[in-house]
């Protein structure tokens, strides 16, 4: 867990102050929305369809079980008693009131949290792999650079009015759970050939209106030289980037319309400038953010799995379904990360009531060393379980509607806001998750369908990551009726790939027979069970399914 | 009909004939001329202390009954389509 030091409490302590005047001015009638708007949007507070929305930072999903009791606390006291865990592994709030907006902003400031920079055009959260710190699989935790990139870009003077929105994503590990393909910047954290440590760097992702896999513009760029790198970035997409132009605005239509190779020189002849200036990393500065982690204290345990465990899931199938789909391989022997699904028929997928938070804060003190991730795939991690308290902390989460076994399941779905509360929205997207979420409620049938992705946006913003759903579903508006574009063949991770529209849109009766029939298709079309969605759609391509769906004509 | 969000809580407002802003859509002034659009959306922006941006929409009006013409409009004026707290613990289900 990451503790801030006095000049990162100081700046969310003063943003807290700043912002109570800046209300105060606005409900006085001083200033008026077109002023207030920009400074709002800076303090992350957008004005949706029925009410203000607050969107709080959780810098790489990271927090403390007192971060998420002061969170169900905001829940309870400033909004309707529940809380939105997003895509950007961050918490929203969907009804404070802009009086209140700088009371909860105190609070946030009292466990080292903040709303700065989750709006606007400037460095968003910076994200991360859920399991960062305890995969397997994994060269070097990334959070520490996580938080370097964090401290860097936090006000900082020249990016602060970017051409659009900038997202970061960062891992350190092999398999890529962060979608670094489709961020503005991804960084890989890798050795190279001679065993030096340093990040392989991709630029250019993103979704949206139109969707980019990110360029690998530099295979290897020392770690001392990460900042000052990102930094040439930056600057050559500040000075490029189109301000004419919303919608092609983001650094992915840069890095098109210039071509890679050229987009990469520039940053190379801007990188040449400032590579050996004060933003050179030190191992001395990496330990010094490295020793603002307090490091989990394991218990020295036996790789072997724990006789109680191995009884248990020979007797209870649930239990089974739940350790086979929803717990994960640590590098600690003895320990497992237990992934908290918070896609549960009849709530919207990401949602959490303050109760919930109150118990997974509990429940990550007993048996999780205090902290919880937030995934960006909308459900929540306890990262540090003893395998030999797997049974008891089942038992619990159960108590608490946590232990649906549906993790990387078609259930798991993403899904924005959508219509129901989104001002940018065309189309709702709640309805449609619930409705196959009810459908296909049974985890028999939930695992002969085996492993697939299904991400739903209420608009073309793509908040839902449709693009890379293998299963991808996009809501639009057609003359006033929401509508929905089907689309297959997705993926974020390191097979990235964008999804292609199957056809013309289904009406809202339509949309989930539609699914219906694509996972038929799927079913009578693969190979055995064991080949996946992903993998027999990319075999067959295309075709079979339209067929299936619209007809051979 | 005039719609906007309230500003000091952004709510979801219409506004009434005698030129409150209200929250229920049932009791917002209809309007049927372009004229009298444009003069009253002149007046809101002068509100803003109230009322943040203030647009004209399109309704149905079946018996009384007026009814936003698009799905955004339709929900606006009724909330979330779908229950958004999850209860206690899955016996409140």
């Amino acid at each position: 867990m990451y503790v801030y030091d006095q000049y990162d409490q100081r700046i969310v302590d003063e943003r807290a102050a700043q912002f109570k005047q800046q209300v105060q001015r606005r409900l006085d009638g001083d200033i008026t929305e077109d002023e207030f708007k920009p400074i709002r949007l800076q303090n992350g507070l957008y004005l949706q369809l029925h009410a203000y929305m607050l969107r709080i930072a959780v810098p790489y999903g990271l927090l403390s079980s007192k971060q998420m009791r002061k969170l169900a606390h905001i829940a309870r006291l400033y909004d309707r008693g529940y809380g939105h865990f997003s895509t950007r592994q961050n918490i929203q709030f969907n009804w404070p009131k802009l009086e209140d907006v700088p009371k909860i902003l105190d609070e946030l400031a009292s466990v080292e949290m903040h709303a700065i920079q989750t709006s606007g055009n400037c460095v968003r959260n910076v994200t991360s792999d859920h399991l960062a710190g305890v995969a397997a699989d994994e060269l070097e935790d990334p959070r520490p650079y996580c938080e370097i990139i964090r401290q860097w870009s936090t006000f900082h003077p020249e990016f602060a009015f970017l051409p659009r929105k900038f997202k970061i994503a960062v891992t350190g590990a092999s398999t890529d759970r962060a979608a670094v393909r489709f961020h503005d910047i991804g960084v890989r954290i890798i050795d190279n050939d001679a065993g030096e440590r340093g990040c392989e760097v991709w630029v250019g992702g993103g979704m949206g209106r139109t969707p980019h896999i990110a360029k690998c513009i530099r295979p290897f760029v020392p770690y001392v030289d990460l900042l000052s790198y990102l930094e040439a970035i930056l600057r050559v997409y500040n000075q490029y980037g189109r301000r004419d132009n919303k919608f092609k605005a983001r650094i992915k239509i840069l890095v098109a319309e210039l071509g890679t190779e050229e987009f990469t020189r520039r940053v190379e002849t801007e990188w040449d400038q400032i590579k050996d200036s004060a933003l050179r990393l030190t191992e001395v500065e990496l330990d010094r953010v490295r020793a603002h982690f307090t490091p989990p204290v394991y218990e020295d345990l036996p790789a072997r799995p724990h006789a109680t465990l191995a009884a248990s899931l020979s007797q209870d199938r649930d239990f089974a379904h739940f350790v086979r789909n929803n717990v994960k391989e640590h590098r600690q022997p003895g320990y497992c990360a237990v992934m908290v699904s918070l896609k549960v028929a009849g709530i919207p997928p990401g949602d959490a009531s303050d109760t919930q938070m109150d118990a997974i804060a509990d429940l990550a003190d007993e048996f999780s060393l205090g902290e919880v991730v937030v995934t960006h795939t909308q459900n929540l991690c306890l990262p540090h379980v003893r395998q030999r308290e797997l049974a008891a902390l089942y038992a619990r989460l159960r108590e608490w509607d946590f232990a649906h076994p549906n993790i990387d399941t078609l259930t798991d779905s993403i899904c924005c806001p959508g219509l129901d509360y989104c001002s940018l929205a065309n189309a709702r997207s709640i309805p449609v998750a619930l409705e196959i979420a009810q459908r296909y409620d049974r985890i028999e049938v939930l695992e002969d369908i085996g492993e697939v992705s299904l991400k739903m946006s209420g608009c073309i913003n793509a908040c839902g990551h449709h693009h890379v759903g293998h299963i991808g579903i996009l809501g639009i508006d057609k003359q006033g009726v929401e509508a929905y574009q089907l689309m297959l063949g997705g993926s974020p991770s390191d097979d990235a790939s964008i999804g292609k529209i199957v056809g013309p849109a289904f009406s809202r009766e339509d949309i989930v027979p539609a699914i219906d029939t694509v996972l038929n298709t799927y079913r009578s079309l693969r190979t055995s069970p064991d080949e996946r969605f992903i993998d027999c759609y990319r075999r067959t391509g295309l075709q079979p399914f339209k067929e299936a769906l619209y007809g051979a004509h | 009909m005039i719609t906007g969000n309230r500003t000091d809580d952004g709510a979801v407002v219409y506004l009434a004939a005698d030129g409150r802003w209200v929250t229920d859509l049932t009791d917002a002034h209809a309007i049927e001329g372009d004229e009298e659009v444009q003069t009253l959306i002149a007046r809101a922006h002068t509100q803003e202390r109230v009322v943040c941006d203030p647009y004209p929409i399109s309704v149905a009006v079946e018996g009384d009954t007026p009814r936003g013409l698009s799905a955004r409009e339709e929900i606006r004026s009724v909330g979330p389509s779908v229950s958004y707290r999850r209860p206690d613990s899955p016996t409140e289900v």
